[in-house]
């Protein structure tokens, strides 16, 4: 009797935890699909009281464009993602590998080049004037392939495999690659997927090596593109200061920006359900365990 | 073990140190030494004579422009829909004109801040910049990013220019007394001016607005009986002024302010230019105590202060009744209105009547060459073009006739849907006489402005651009204690006005305020000498 009263009250107070939980989205969409003028007038709305779909028309008025920028976001994150993961857990297994014998001053190296950076200006001359990677895809997926944050991760991880198998494998013959590739990988899962998620929601959310590298339409990517978007309505109304333009159409900003979020966020939402399981396994991992 | 919890302990401290560095990791963009360094341009750039064969074309001037160049401007704004069919019509005619083709590179609003001072310091492939006093051009012209044009240059290159633009303009431009633009050739009100309802004017019979005794009745009897109508909404940004300070202050009392940037100022009409700091004026004062009478009557919202409503939007779906902007703004937006049947009736005020009128500094829009651009001579007959070839003016202010536009008579024009399509990046920088009024544009908004240029009062110090290098860190400290003292203050949130002021002018002190009033006070003296 006792459990049963205990369920049905956990049951509860966790159903209304995760409603609550969904009340943010249900005001980002709802708000999207409401009137420009409802929103300015009364704030967002939990339901669309006066529904318009402008917001997204707009947003939508170069299909081609947008469907290009889903393209090019889907492939830096995968390629980008993959890659980085590639990278940062071979780094980390062989910062990870107590028989090697200068890890603690490539830990070092690493970790010093995470203090200081050049500033703006040197990285920008680096990428375009010395490597020649503007408008490439190569300057978006580059800077963010390699974190360091993310190799300590990895490495606090691996360290916590047993010796034992590498020693084991290389009795048995193996090469160092194998082992990496065919022992520790598939041990290191939870980490990987943990990292992998956050690679992933850089490349998708980075805007910023866009801004900064791309000035080619077809290499623009989700983010920076409604970020563009955004940016240039609320400037252009700003910069027409004292030129006399008369702007000849309201601009339904409020609602724009809802629209752009439920546009922006929605697919890489379904990556959080895949990783979900190693995610919290992943981050607690390294804690001392019993 | 000992050697695993070592390792967690340096773990957590690299991610704190990671966490910590991450954020010193963006948004600082600047004080970085420049790169490109300003080549003297030599007025021995002719190309090359190897145009035996090809038809020696020369244009009116005798400058040789046999070889076809191609030129590369940045504009800021972002690209217009139709580029490529105006752009290959303006192509085409300046081929005929002067054997060029341009083509544009566009920095979008959402990130020009950022790239603009990139391109230059980077000294990438471009030949013309739009350049303007908002977008950094002083700090630009010092680092070396710019050409600087001599009068041999200009005289020649771009003769009609050099004729039609008044002294005023050149001598604005200059920076340490060296000219680095072409600005725009139209004296540009920048004066604020009061948008408000005149519905509701009528609606509660309030007299007349002309003066700030009236427009004060008129916000608090709003404040009385709309309810749900904020009488009064700033414009958003940072201002280090009250947002009617351009109106109440600086027109009323006809000063000049220094762009509203730094705690100081000067009377149009003092000849000596003495300076002196607002704070400690009895004007600014009185303006104080008018402030607080309206903040008690609830004239602006509470969390004024940290509203980030767009007051242009607020005051077009009725939610606020009076904004302040230039005549421009808020022309568009009562022509928008209008165009909208708004149930308003909306009307522009000027409170301060008969007080001197100021033109904007020709900085506001202008052209810039490229330190390294190989092309100066072309560079500079396209600017010409552009600002005074009817044909190239227009259809790079409006685009195509017929498709983007209708001419109205000689003066104005009608836009057509298919306007947007090529607006709202910076073609202001061509500017001049040639322009064209919107039809839509309110009659009201632009006979205002006639009458305030008919009143534009020309002082010596027109022309005085303080050099702020000195004193940067000293102006910055200022800037914060006037966002943090002086903002409160003037919204009327610091009950005690004599001890909120005495407060402010104590904290100005210590943040450097007789170093940089010493610094200007030297600078204008050193001018006006230089004038005499």
């Amino acid at each position: 009797m006792d459990r049963m009263l205990f369920s049905v009250i956990g049951y509860f107070a966790l159903t209304v935890m995760a409603l609550l939980c969904l009340l943010p989205f249900l005001l980002v969409v709802s708000s999207s699909m409401t009137n420009e003028e409802k929103i300015i007038l009364d704030g967002y709305q939990f339901l669309p009281f006066d529904f318009s779909i402008e917001a997204y028309k707009i947003l939508f008025k170069y299909p081609d464009q947008i469907v290009n920028a889903y393209l090019v976001t889907l492939g830096v994150t995968a390629v980008g993602t993959l890659l980085g993961l590639f990278l940062t857990s071979m780094t980390a297994y062989a910062l990870s590998r107590k028989d090697f014998k200068w890890r603690n001053k490539f830990s070092f190296f690493f970790f010093f080049t995470t203090l200081f950076n050049g500033g703006l200006v040197p990285w920008y001359l680096l990428i375009v004037n010395y490597l020649h990677m503007k408008d490439t895809p190569l300057a978006l997926v580059l800077p963010m392939l390699l974190n360091v944050f993310y190799i300590i991760v990895m490495k606090s991880f691996l360290s916590s495999i047993p010796e034992a198998i590498v020693e084991s494998a290389k009795i048995d013959g193996a090469g160092d690659f194998r082992i990496y590739a065919q022992l520790i990988l598939p041990l290191s899962k939870p980490a990987l997927a943990t990292i992998g998620l956050f690679l992933a929601l850089a490349y998708w959310n980075d805007w910023y090596n866009a801004l900064l590298f791309v000035s080619d339409e077809k290499l623009m990517p989700l983010q920076y593109y409604l970020y563009k978007m955004l940016g240039n309505m609320d400037g252009m109304r700003k910069a027409m200061m004292g030129a006399g333009a008369v702007v000849t159409t309201a601009l339904p900003t409020e609602g724009l920006k809802m629209a752009m979020t439920v546009v922006a966020t929605g697919p890489i939402l379904l990556a959080y359900p895949l990783v979900q399981r190693y995610f919290v396994r992943g981050l607690t991992i390294g804690a001392v365990k019993g | 073990m000992l050697k695993k919890s070592r390792m967690g302990m340096l773990a957590l401290a690299l991610t704190s140190a990671m966490i910590v560095g991450a954020c010193g990791n963006n948004g600082n963009n600047g004080n970085t030494g420049n790169t490109g360094n300003a080549a003297e341009p030599s007025a021995a750039n002719e190309p090359a004579a190897n145009s035996a064969a090809t038809s020696e074309t020369t244009t009116a001037g005798g400058i040789d422009i046999s070889k076809e160049v191609h030129l590369k401007m940045v504009f800021v704004g972002p690209k217009p829909v139709d580029y490529d069919s105006v752009f290959g019509e303006i192509n085409k005619k300046l081929k005929e004109k002067i054997n060029a083709t341009v083509e544009g590179e566009f920095l979008d609003w959402s990130d020009w801040a950022q790239k603009y001072p990139l391109k230059l310091a980077a000294s990438e492939d471009f030949d013309l910049i739009y350049s303007a006093n908002w977008a950094g051009y002083n700090d630009q012209a010092l680092k070396g990013g710019f050409l600087e044009l001599t009068e041999d240059l200009l005289s020649k290159y771009a003769p009609e220019t050099w004729a039609k633009m008044p002294e005023v303009s050149w001598g604005q431009a200059k920076v340490n007394g060296k000219l680095y633009m072409v600005p725009q050739n139209r004296g540009e009100s920048v004066e604020k001016l009061i948008l408000y309802r005149e519905d509701l004017r009528k609606k509660y019979n309030l007299p007349e607005i002309n003066s700030p005794e009236t427009y004060a009745t008129y916000l608090k009897a709003i404040a009385e009986n709309e309810k749900g109508v904020v009488p009064f909404t700033p414009e958003t940004g940072d201002w280090k002024y009250h947002n009617l300070d351009r109106v109440l202050l600086k027109q009323q009392q006809e000063w000049n302010m220094f762009d509203l940037d730094m705690p100081f100022a000067y009377k149009l009409t003092d000849t000596a230019g003495k300076v002196f700091n607002v704070y400690e004026t009895p004007e600014f004062k009185d303006l104080l105590v008018y402030y607080k009478d309206l903040a008690d009557h609830n004239v602006w919202s509470k969390n004024v202060l940290n509203s980030k409503n767009d007051h242009q939007a607020d005051f077009k779906t009725g939610k606020t009744a009076s904004i302040t902007h230039n005549n421009g703004t808020l022309g568009s937006l009562m022509a928008l209105m209008r165009q909208e049947n708004s149930p308003f009736e909306v009307k522009l005020a000027d409170i301060n009547q008969g007080k001197k009128k100021s033109v904007a500094i020709s900085t506001q829009n202008g052209t810039s060459i490229h330190a390294t651009s190989k092309n100066i001579e072309r560079s500079l007959m396209f600017i010409d073009l552009m600002q005074n070839d009817k044909e190239m003016h227009d259809l790079m202010m409006y685009g195509i006739n017929g498709v983007h536009y209708t001419p109205v008579g000689d003066t104005k024009y009608k836009a057509t849907d298919k306007n947007p399509n090529f607006t709202g990046f910076s073609n202001w920088n061509f500017n001049s006489p040639l322009n064209l009024d919107n039809e839509a544009f309110p009659q009201e908004a632009s006979d205002l402005v006639k009458g305030w240029e008919a009143n534009v009062y020309h002082y010596p110090l027109e022309t005085f651009v303080f050099d702020n290098s000195k004193v940067k860190s000293e102006i910055a400290n200022l800037g914060n204690v006037m966002l943090r003292y002086a903002i409160p203050l003037e919204y009327g949130l610091v009950k005690d006005i004599d001890k909120g002021l005495a407060e402010l002018n104590e904290q100005l002190k210590a943040a450097g305020l007789e170093n940089v009033q010493a610094e200007l006070q030297a600078q204008i003296d050193a001018f006006l000498a230089s004038q005499k």
